[in-house]
């Protein structure tokens, strides 16, 4: 049997929640549940609490309901959108991108996921998005210290993640299309990120103060922002596909953790985009309430890097020539004494000079085409 | 109208005259009460134009002269509030002991210091005679090095727009634009 573990090499960089170690009382009935009354139609499994899918739905017709419009270049180039927005364009902005809500309890691994199939013919083989690597350090910020590692029993509650697009990459890393078994739902083969799964947790809803059974304005919109956020990893293709996250600079407040985007249209910066457009357009919120927003959208902006120094070669040009580098000197070291080889040796200095030469390089529009077939 | 003052009973017309009366001196009565408290009210605006006003721009936090209406904080209580908030304020040391699941979103550590940062502006917005001290605190805030990027960034445009509601043309003055560039890029995506 296929081990599932051994395909999970992008997980991290979308953060499918490792930690999250919650179980959540299975709903009544286990038939598949669609919301009509809203324009954003999502199926929950059944491990997915009625009344978490019920402040969801009454977040996004909320939020469907605000009367702006942003005629922003900016904001439609991230979005991928022409011309005015509207809230209502939003919302179906959001339908095509999640689509599957999944409970927190979910877990990749042999019993929540499968193999659908072992032979799959994925669009554009053989091409995935580079693994982040950390970037250069800089002459004020010398180094980048790794982030704490997430431990199996720590207490962080998961808020959301895009489970699809992980199972969707590291299937066809390893040439496997993976599926989830959905409570309720029944398996579903991940043919492409678009299948649109989110997996939510409790984290989401504890934005959510509630007073008087009301819900807080300010809490809906985090929420509706942290779903654009999620929605977007549904997009790209080959080296974009996904919209994984990049490790955070040195200097930068999350140094080392890839909780950053260097790109101009990824999940920070629609969470951004759309986080602002409702903060400042939400006639229903106080000066308290909109200055919580702001913080909020903030921080998403914050995670976008403009620019950053990255080497000239690609680390996997850096590896081979560090490998050719050690091999070169055992060589020489057992008294190899071809000119041929002496010659390629005594040139490796320069070529590992030329790749480890750094460059500034500024962030770009990633190309947001959904990979994969649905 | 005709039988209306007529003698067939006095003791009516008597009723119909008192009555009269009465309404009368209630309307004259009225009219007195109103007078006095709408003069009351004169004196108040006219002290607060020729005075009160100036001091709130200028040194609010040193004696404001109209007391906080209702649900306004008062100096001391913003005081206290805006020292408390420089406290409660998270560090990045504090971030930074964070997992990386922590941190994928807006942290709960930001998060409440969201809720931190909107008493303060909800304060300030129900009494503008804090204008003075909140931007006092918002320099505070703004140039913490220990602070996260988007704190100070917020508080960076929330002292401009202080700035920039009592008249204050300045797109940045020369402190604000001290700052690092990445707090300026945050600070602009506020809007003024």
């Amino acid at each position: 049997m296929m081990r599932l573990n051994s395909y999970l090499t992008y997980s991290a960089f979308l953060l499918c929640a490792l930690a999250a170690n919650f179980s959540f009382a299975q709903s009544a009935g286990s038939s598949i549940k669609s919301t009509t009354k809203s324009q954003w139609r999502f199926k929950a499994s059944n491990d997915v609490p009625r009344e978490q899918q019920e402040i969801l739905r009454q977040d996004i017709e909320a939020f469907a309901k605000m009367p702006f419009i942003v005629n922003d270049e900016t904001f439609s180039k991230v979005m991928g959108l022409e011309g005015e927005v509207k809230a209502k364009d939003l919302v179906n902005w959001l339908s095509l991108r999640a689509k599957i809500l999944i409970g927190e309890s979910y877990e990749m691994s042999e019993k929540d996921s499968y193999v659908a199939s072992s032979g799959y013919n994925f669009q554009y083989p053989g091409i995935l998005p580079d693994i982040p690597q950390p970037p250069l350090a800089s002459e004020n910020s010398p180094s980048v210290e790794p982030p704490p590692a997430d431990s199996e029993n720590s207490n962080v509650i998961t808020i959301m993640s895009n489970i699809g697009v992980s199972l969707y990459l590291n299937g066809k890393e390893n040439g496997v299309l993976l599926g989830v078994n959905m409570p309720g739902l029944g398996k579903i083969p991940v043919t492409s990120p678009r299948v649109g799964i989110l997996k939510i947790g409790r984290g989401l809803f504890s934005m959510g103060r509630t007073k008087n059974n009301t819900l807080e304005i300010d809490s809906s919109l985090m929420r509706v922002a942290t779903l654009f956020h999620e929605a977007r990893h549904s997009d790209g293709n080959r080296k974009s596909a996904g919209f994984l996250h990049a490790i955070c600079p040195a200097g930068h407040d999350f140094a080392g953790y890839a909780a950053c985007d260097f790109g101009l249209n990824g999940s920070y910066s629609v969470g951004f985009q759309v986080g602002k457009a409702a903060a400042e357009n939400c006639a229903a919120c106080t000066v308290a309430q909109r200055e919580a927003l702001r913080l909020d959208y903030l921080d998403s902006y914050s995670r976008v890097i403009l620019k950053q120094e990255v080497t000239a070669g690609t680390s996997d040009e850096l590896d081979t020539l560090y490998t050719l580098k050690d091999n070169c000197k055992m060589l020489l070291s057992y008294g190899a004494n071809n000119s041929k080889i002496v010659a390629m040796c005594e040139g490796l200095d320069k070529r590992i000079l030329k790749a480890e030469a750094k460059q500034s390089v500024e962030a770009k529009y990633l190309d947001a085409t959904p990979e994969g077939k649905l | 109208m005709k039988k209306f003052f007529s003698s067939e009973n006095p003791y009516r017309d008597l009723i119909y005259i008192s009555t009269a009366v009465i309404f009368i001196l209630g309307i004259v009565l009225y009219k007195s009460s109103l007078s006095v408290s709408g003069t009351s009210e004169v004196e108040i605006s006219e002290g607060a134009d020729t005075s009160a006003v100036t001091k709130t721009s200028e040194v609010a936090n040193e004696s404001p002269e109209k007391a906080p209406e209702k649900n306004q904080m008062n100096l001391q209580s913003f005081r206290d509030l805006t020292v408390s908030a420089q406290e409660k304020l998270p560090t990045l040391s504090q971030i930074r002991k964070l997992t990386l699941e922590e941190v994928h979103h807006t942290p709960e550590l930001l998060r409440t210091a969201g809720l931190i940062l909107s008493q303060v502006a909800q304060a300030l917005h129900d009494n503008e005679n804090l204008a003075s001290e909140a931007a006092s605190f918002y320099e505070g805030c703004y140039s913490r090095e220990d602070l996260p990027s988007s704190i100070r960034g917020l508080c960076l445009a929330d002292h401009r727009n202080i700035r920039l509601k009592w008249g204050d043309r300045a797109e940045w003055t020369s402190h604000e634009a001290q700052q690092p560039a990445e707090i300026l890029r945050l600070a602009e995506a506020i809007p003024q």
